[in-house]
């Protein structure tokens, strides 16, 4: 916890071994993850399944295994979520299932970037279809300069699944976009659609406050991206910002408690002068 | 100064009008709110970058310039300036880049093709370099990969076409998956008149300034916040503190090659209180963030309440 709010950091990567490019850690294992978690007073955080190679379905269910074994090891620190794109057809969607009927998986990533769909084509909805059932939320790694992973292309899916919780992760992967607040305002559009700060730019108000203003503080969601962006830069645009304190709750953990339903749906009094001011 | 260092931001921004700017947020940004944001996080100097609008004619250019350099006369050991130049302009531009350099005492020139829509390494900007060269102060551009014509590799080719002149690619090109991979500093890597700023970069601190150093050297490599209304510049101290970088590296990055830049020496600046590393002032009052000097110590143990 920090300063009295549960914190739950919405998009982080592990793997069974620390994987150094160059100088970088690329991935850590889950012990060091827990480790960096502890340390900055992070409670939980969601781990996106990623398989090493592009387009090999072994690798995808080699990289639940492990994500599994991490879930189960550290089941109060780390929920998983599973991976699904439409070119692993059918065994691809029986493997989303299994992972989500085995408990050790709570939701479902899209990453249209490493597997070269678009976010609206509608053989994802089979897919969706699963999420649904179980009551899993979808994270989507967006990014503008990607074709297929443009934010407003999950405005048409999330549109497709009302009842289905969407989170536009990286708030499009692009600091215009971030700071015009478009990423954001495109989520608008939808209101099944959260977005979360992780892998964006240093400006704090448009990462946290300004989409909290812009959509209602329970559809913004505190999320760092780590090893490869550090958990320390993300907490720290949160306490550069001014918020009232059941706005930085829900943002630094309650949205994501609540859309995986791991708590009660926190609610939030309106915006305030003191609230809408921020640098 | 942070952790011994000095600390010079080489990309600050005032703007002392009234105007909107991103999504509707006010600007405005006096050189008093700069200096009391350095003096609250231990930035010793800031290279001020005068910043023109869409559109601007040359009255415009000229007001923004006196008025910017009025405002950081103030602080003569704090604040130093660079101008801004529209080569489109022609003539009457370089004549006022001239005299922003020589009468207003500016330090450096920026260039913007987003905002005045010209093609970075066309002969258009020969002029204007050729000004700067003459005057030895360093060229800083704003280049962005989805403009046709503002791409990063071509700060190379009229980087290589005035060795010369030194040139600042500001925000390392400015697109978060080319900081992942460091693609915009091998662009840069052998010419070694290109410098690279991490300003408005994602906070990924390896990209910004652990791949950089390791690529271009830590001469090369600066600290930058773009800090104006928007940024803030302490998340990149913190990528700095974060990193086990050599000392001497750091002391490059975090402010003399900035300083080598704009032709001053440590003397001429006027240090802050060092803040230390990973020490922060947040909303909550000053908050030590864990680097690597401090990661061993562990907290106490927490109590679980969600599961």
């Amino acid at each position: 916890m920090r300063d009295g709010c549960l914190v739950a950091d919405g998009y982080v990567h592990i793997f069974p071994r620390e994987t150094l490019r160059g100088g970088r850690v690329l991935h850590h294992p889950a012990g060091r993850l827990v480790e960096q978690m502890d340390l900055h007073g992070v409670d939980l955080s969601l781990v996106i399944a990623r398989p090493e190679g592009v387009g090999v379905f072994d690798d995808v269910v080699r990289a639940h295994d492990d994500v599994a074994e991490a879930t189960t090891a550290h089941p109060d620190w780390l929920a998983g979520a599973a991976w699904v794109a439409p070119r692993h057809g059918e065994r691809g969607r029986e493997e989303l299932a299994r992972r989500l009927a085995s408990g050790a998986f709570e939701a479902v990533v899209l990453h249209p970037e490493q597997e070269q769909f678009n976010l609206d084509d509608t053989e994802l909805d089979a897919a969706i279809a699963i999420a649904q059932a179980h009551g899993a939320p979808v994270v989507a790694h967006t990014s503008l300069a990607t074709r297929g992973a443009e934010p407003w292309r999950l405005v048409r899916l999330a549109r497709r699944f009302p009842s289905v919780s969407f989170v536009l992760s990286h708030l499009g992967g692009d600091g215009g976009m971030l700071q015009s607040l478009e990423a954001a305002k495109i989520a608008g559009r939808a209101p099944n659609i959260l977005v979360d700060g992780s892998e964006t730019v240093t400006d704090p108000f448009a990462t946290y406050l300004g989409p909290a203003l812009l959509l209602g503080p329970e559809r913004v969601v505190f999320a760092s991206g780590e090893p490869v962006h550090q958990l320390a830069l993300g907490l720290l645009k949160m306490d550069l910002l001014e918020f009232e304190d059941d706005w930085r709750r829900l943002i630094l953990g309650g949205n994501l408690l609540r859309i995986l339903g791991r708590g009660d749906a926190p609610t939030a009094g309106p915006a305030t002068l003191a609230t809408a001011t921020g640098e | 100064m942070r952790d011994g260092f000095l600390v010079v931001d080489a990309h600050a921004h005032l703007e002392l009008e009234d105007r909107t700017g991103f999504a509707g947020r006010s600007a405005r940004k006096t050189a008093e709110e700069q200096i009391r944001q350095m003096d609250e996080y231990g930035t010793d100097a800031a290279c001020v970058i005068a910043h023109a609008w869409r559109g601007w004619q040359l009255p415009q250019y000229v007001h923004e310039h006196d008025a910017i350099a009025a405002a950081i006369a103030r602080y003569p050991r704090r604040l130093f300036g660079a101008c801004w130049a529209d080569p489109g302009l022609g003539a009457p531009m370089v004549a006022e880049v001239e005299r922003a350099l020589d009468v207003l005492g500016y330090r450096a020139v920026k260039l913007h093709p987003v905002y005045a829509g010209f093609v970075f390494d066309a002969p258009v900007v020969d002029p204007i370099v050729e000004v700067a060269a003459s005057r030895g102060v360093p060229v800083i551009a704003h280049l962005d990969l989805r403009w046709p014509g503002c791409e990063p590799w071509r700060m190379v080719s009229l980087a290589e076409r005035w060795p010369q002149v030194s040139f600042v690619m500001a925000h390392m090109g400015r697109d978060i998956r080319a900081l992942f991979d460091s693609s915009f500093v091998h662009a840069a890597a052998d010419v070694p008149n290109v410098f690279l700023e991490g300003s408005s970069t994602s906070t990924d601190a390896y990209g910004t300034f652990g791949a950089s150093v390791e690529i271009l050297g830590s001469e090369r490599v600066l600290y930058a916040s773009d800090a104006g209304p928007y940024h803030h510049p302490s998340i990149n101290m913190l990528k700095l503190d974060l990193l086990d970088l050599p000392r001497k590296d750091k002391a490059d990055v975090f402010g003399l090659n900035e300083l080598r830049l704009l032709g001053l020496r440590p003397e001429d600046v006027e240090p802050t209180e060092d803040k230390g590393r990973g020490a922060y002032r947040t909303v909550f009052g000053e908050r030590t963030y864990p680097v690597p000097a401090t990661a061993l110590q562990r907290r106490p143990a927490k109590e679980k309440t969600h599961a």
